[in-house]
């Protein structure tokens, strides 16, 4: 037993990739990820969090966020604790 | 009407510090070497723990990250700590990306390190300052009907 969708009609998927509708959908992943790392007992590393958007060109363009720590913060606190592994499981990712 | 059927998902750490212990024997690491959850109360010249920091289970896989720190004197007179600390965590990651048999380990991936920490109080033991490691991957682990 399965389900068969079709679209029809012409798709372009670079600009589905692009779009701000699924970066509006997207992108509240992201804002869970950094919610999770924010509750992190090191100041230090929790002031040091940055989200980042980026946005690439070309057929295969898209939108992908970046939320991380500073380096050696980060490298520390996630052998400790492992806050990042952890934010990522509760958002699902 | 269940299109799914629910799953029950098995424990994956024990094998995983299993496969640690003895990869790491057999790589010719066995002195002095403690592989655990934990940190151990006595201290020895090599220690390996594995943190499970878990992660979403997707119909019938479990996808579990775990971080696995490791400590190390240098064997080798002449060598830093760093060195071999390096060895050993290196050794470490290669040991853990064979141990996938589909049951219940379907597959080990997203490996990622080893970083070097610096312990705000490194461990000594013998009178050797220890190297700090640490690497993180991904395992999916498969679910069996409930």
């Amino acid at each position: 037993m399965g389900a068969k969708v079709t679209f029809n009609g012409s798709l372009d998927i670079t600009k589905i990739a692009k779009s701000k509708a699924l970066a509006d959908e997207l992108e509240p992943l992201a804002d869970t990820v950094l919610a999770a790392m924010e509750r992190d007992p090191n100041e230090a590393y929790v002031e040091s969090l940055v989200k980042k958007t980026f946005v690439s060109s070309g057929r295969r363009g898209r939108i992908s966020w970046q939320v991380g720590a500073h380096p050696v913060i980060g490298a520390r606190v996630e052998a400790k604790r492992g806050t990042a592994a952890r934010a990522l499981g509760e958002a699902g990712l | 009407m269940t299109f799914i059927a629910p799953s029950k998902f098995p424990s994956s750490d024990g094998k995983i510090v299993t496969a640690l212990r003895v990869g790491l024997t057999a790589r010719g690491w066995s002195a002095g070497l403690t592989a655990t959850r934990t940190l151990p109360a006595t201290k020895t010249r090599r220690m390996v723990t594995v943190r499970n920091d878990s992660g979403p289970q997707q119909v019938s896989r479990s996808v579990r990250r775990y971080g696995v720190n490791l400590w190390c004197d240098n064997s080798v007179a002449g060598e830093s700590p760093t060195v071999d600390g390096e060895k050993f965590a290196l050794d470490g990651m290669s040991v853990l990306q064979t141990i996938a048999d589909g049951r219940p380990i379907a597959r080990m991936y997203e490996f990622s390190g080893p970083y070097e920490i610096e312990d705000d109080v490194p461990y000594i033991v013998g009178g050797k300052s220890l190297a700090h490691f640490y690497f993180s991957f991904t395992c999916l682990v498969r679910g069996t009907s409930n």
